[in-house]
């Protein structure tokens, strides 16, 4: 089995796939990826799955800008579709605090040339066969929005790094990274086997803080709860294919779901957990089940003037995962001091899915000196200084960051 | 007023469990848990007859103070009141001692028309339990179900798979029916339905209420003796074929095997 490599990368997620893609478009070298279960089988397989294109945030719109053209690269690369499903979103304002965002948003939208549109009571209505339109005083329609299955945007991002020569290694396990003279030397599996590279980018999620340890450094995040819940399939009140909405005043997002309608909600504050309790398997982690039904009986009042019978509304599923959130709920992307080839490009704050190809394609810039699309000045590892992301007090940070998030 | 009696039980979510090495158990308190898929098609059953007949639906668990959970659930579901079995006497208990504490608190319940199990358990996968309390109390018991089809003052009809048959009969109640998941499907939960189980009582039974002798049950008492527990090895021979010709050679010898 080879030994050496130019580029490792550690995680087969969306952020770690993305990456591995990029540099290889970029022939960056020879690079391995690598992950402890099956690609796209941990948090990437646990998302809402929204492509949201319109943000407030500076350099975010690039970002998902890039996702949408890595997800028409790759269906041309590998000659199969992604299932891109352009259903378009609505944003919904009933008060005067989420008005002024919605009024943010469709500045941002229009300034980069997004398609929106204000639509009437009676156009949402027609849309949303399951609202209360009477609930909503201004609706933002923006038509090309679009979701895609998390799992297999990630499988794509991956068969495509493969298509270009990115060796994978599903299934295996990284117990450190080796470091020499505070260079980059490369990694030990936990078969003791020891792989070389001058560079090594750790997106290894919620678990990157664990690989980083040893290494004395601190990424500035922590895993926080985020969930939805799946009613019962109701074709006719919830067609397929029909727009995602984000609702601020309820703190929620909907999106259909093959004749059910998926639910996100979030809790007035949200769950950090310390990465040290971390099961090397998702499936065996404890997101606190309670949540299923004590965060929805708290959020559920919120929601009920746009689904009135939200209380009695069979829920068939719910899912629950961790995001990499960040006290300033913007992404870690970038050179790790002060290891010299160390990188590491994780925090998705919940946006993995609509800003992963955009985040992978920062980091390859980054590892291979080239020219940042977007400024990467605020994505830095080391923006906050010295951080202990396993103290409670650092924990706490990054999931109020989650609990006040505005969009979806 | 009819009554139907529904068990169910806490068992592990993952198949990754750990196996006490003194006492050849289930670490039970070490894995997240489910209420077995098995049981809640029980309850299914047991509250689409109620619909029609108006007979009151009681959800009874032995097992730790966690499995109130599964009772919880059950009474989220519809079940209308929820008893849990628990005592540090119960721990460890084989399928004949698990029979004798359930039969016990049926007699306690008092008078019943159905009593309603799950086929099996994920983690035991011995499908004793149910039988075994229907011989403790000898009433007539009725595996394999596949529908109940008429329900009179004191019979049912219903009909149950018997390999590729189906074989219908009427059977005097109260008996005992197990239930499985081609049973029928299973209605989703409410949040409605969560809240009225948060604010319902759940009553608690130790072998004092039932009046069990403790010699009687529990690890100790247990005819089934666990000796050892190993994961099967499974191992495959693979061979990779080289070409067409190869692979056309073995389908051949299949076929044909003595040319």
């Amino acid at each position: 089995m080879e030994k050496n490599y130019d580029i490792i990368i550690i995680g087969g997620g969306l952020l770690g796939c993305a990456t591995a893609y990029q540099l290889a478009k970029r022939n960056a070298g020879k690079i391995l990826l690598l992950d402890g279960n099956e690609i796209a089988s941990q948090a990437s397989s646990r998302a809402a799955c929204l492509l949201t294109r319109a943000r407030t945030k500076p350099g975010l719109m690039e970002i998902v800008q890039e996702t949408y053209d890595c997800i028409e690269e790759i269906e041309h690369l590998l000659g199969e579709s992604l299932e891109l499903q352009q259903c378009g979103s609505i944003t919904i304002a009933s008060s005067e605090a989420s008005l002024k965002e919605v009024e943010t948003l469709e500045n941002a939208a229009t300034r980069f040339g997004i398609p929106n549109e204000r639509i009437t009571r009676e156009r949402t209505q027609e849309l949303l066969p399951w609202i209360d339109a009477e609930a909503v005083d201004v609706a933002l329609y923006m038509p090309t929005d679009a979701f895609i299955d998390s799992a297999l945007l990630c499988s794509g991002y991956a068969k495509a790094a493969a298509k270009l020569g990115v060796e994978l290694r599903p299934n295996c396990k990284v117990k450190e990274i080796v470091t020499a003279d505070r260079k980059i030397a490369g990694i030990k599996l936990c078969d003791d086997e020891v792989v070389s590279a001058p560079v090594v980018v750790n997106a290894a999620g919620a678990w990157a803080n664990l690989l980083m340890r040893p290494l004395g450094v601190g990424l500035p995040f922590t895993p926080v709860r985020s969930h939805f819940w799946i009613t019962e399939i109701d074709k006719k009140r919830f067609p397929a294919g029909h727009p995602f909405t984000v609702i601020p005043d309820a703190r929620a997002f909907t999106r259909s779901d093959v004749g059910a309608l998926i639910i996100g909600l979030r809790e007035s504050h949200c769950q950090a957990f310390n990465p040290d309790t971390l099961t090397e398997k998702l499936e065996d982690f404890d997101f606190n089940k309670a949540a299923k039904w004590t965060v929805l009986d708290e959020c559920a009042p919120l929601l009920k003037r746009y689904l009135h019978d939200i209380d009695d509304l069979p829920i068939a599923h719910y899912m629950s995962g961790p995001s990499c959130y960040v006290p300033d709920a913007f992404f870690i992307i970038g050179a790790v001091k002060p290891y010299e080839g160390l990188y590491t490009v994780t925090g998705c704050c919940g946006g993995g899915v609509a800003a992963g190809g955009g985040m992978g394609r920062l980091a390859a810039e980054l590892i291979l000196g080239e020219q940042p699309f977007v400024d990467p000045i605020r994505f830095a590892p080391e923006r906050f200084g010295e951080v202990n992301p396993f103290s409670p007090e650092f924990q706490q940070r990054c999931a109020d960051a989650r609990s006040n998030k505005k969009g979806g | 007023m009819k009554r139907y009696i529904v068990f169910l039980k806490q068992v592990p979510a993952s198949t990754k469990v750990g196996i006490d090495p003194v006492t050849k158990t289930l670490k039970r308190s070490s894995a997240l848990t489910q209420t077995n898929p098995d049981d809640l098609y029980a309850l299914q059953a047991a509250l689409d007859l109620s619909r029609a007949t108006g007979a009151e639906v009681v959800a009874v668990s032995m097992g730790p103070a966690s499995a109130e959970e599964v009772l919880r659930e059950a009474l989220q579901r519809g079940a209308d009141r929820a008893i849990l079995l628990s005592s540090p006497a119960f721990a460890g208990s084989d399928t004949w001692c698990t029979s004798l504490v359930l039969a016990s608190a049926i007699r306690r319940i008092g008078e019943y028309d159905l009593l309603f199990f799950g086929r099996m358990a994920i983690d035991g996968d011995t499908a004793q339990v149910g039988p075994e309390v229907a011989g403790q109390l000898d009433i007539p018991q009725i595996t394999c179900l596949s529908a109940i089809e008429n329900v009179s003052a004191d019979r049912i009809c219903v009909s149950r798979r018997v390999g590729n048959l189906t074989q219908r009969m009427e059977v005097k109640t109260p008996c005992a029916v197990m239930v499985s998941r081609e049973n029928g499907e299973l209605a989703s939960p409410t949040l409605s339905g969560w809240r009225r189980a948060q604010a319902q009582e759940i009553t608690r039974w130790s072998e004092t209420d039932l009046g069990l002798d403790r010699s009687l049950i529990g690890l100790y008492a247990s005819p089934t003796k666990v000796v050892t527990t190993a994961v099967p090895q499974v191992t495959k021979n693979i061979r990779w074929l080289d070409g067409g010709g190869e692979v056309f050679a073995i389908i051949q010898s299949f076929v044909q095997p003595s040319c």
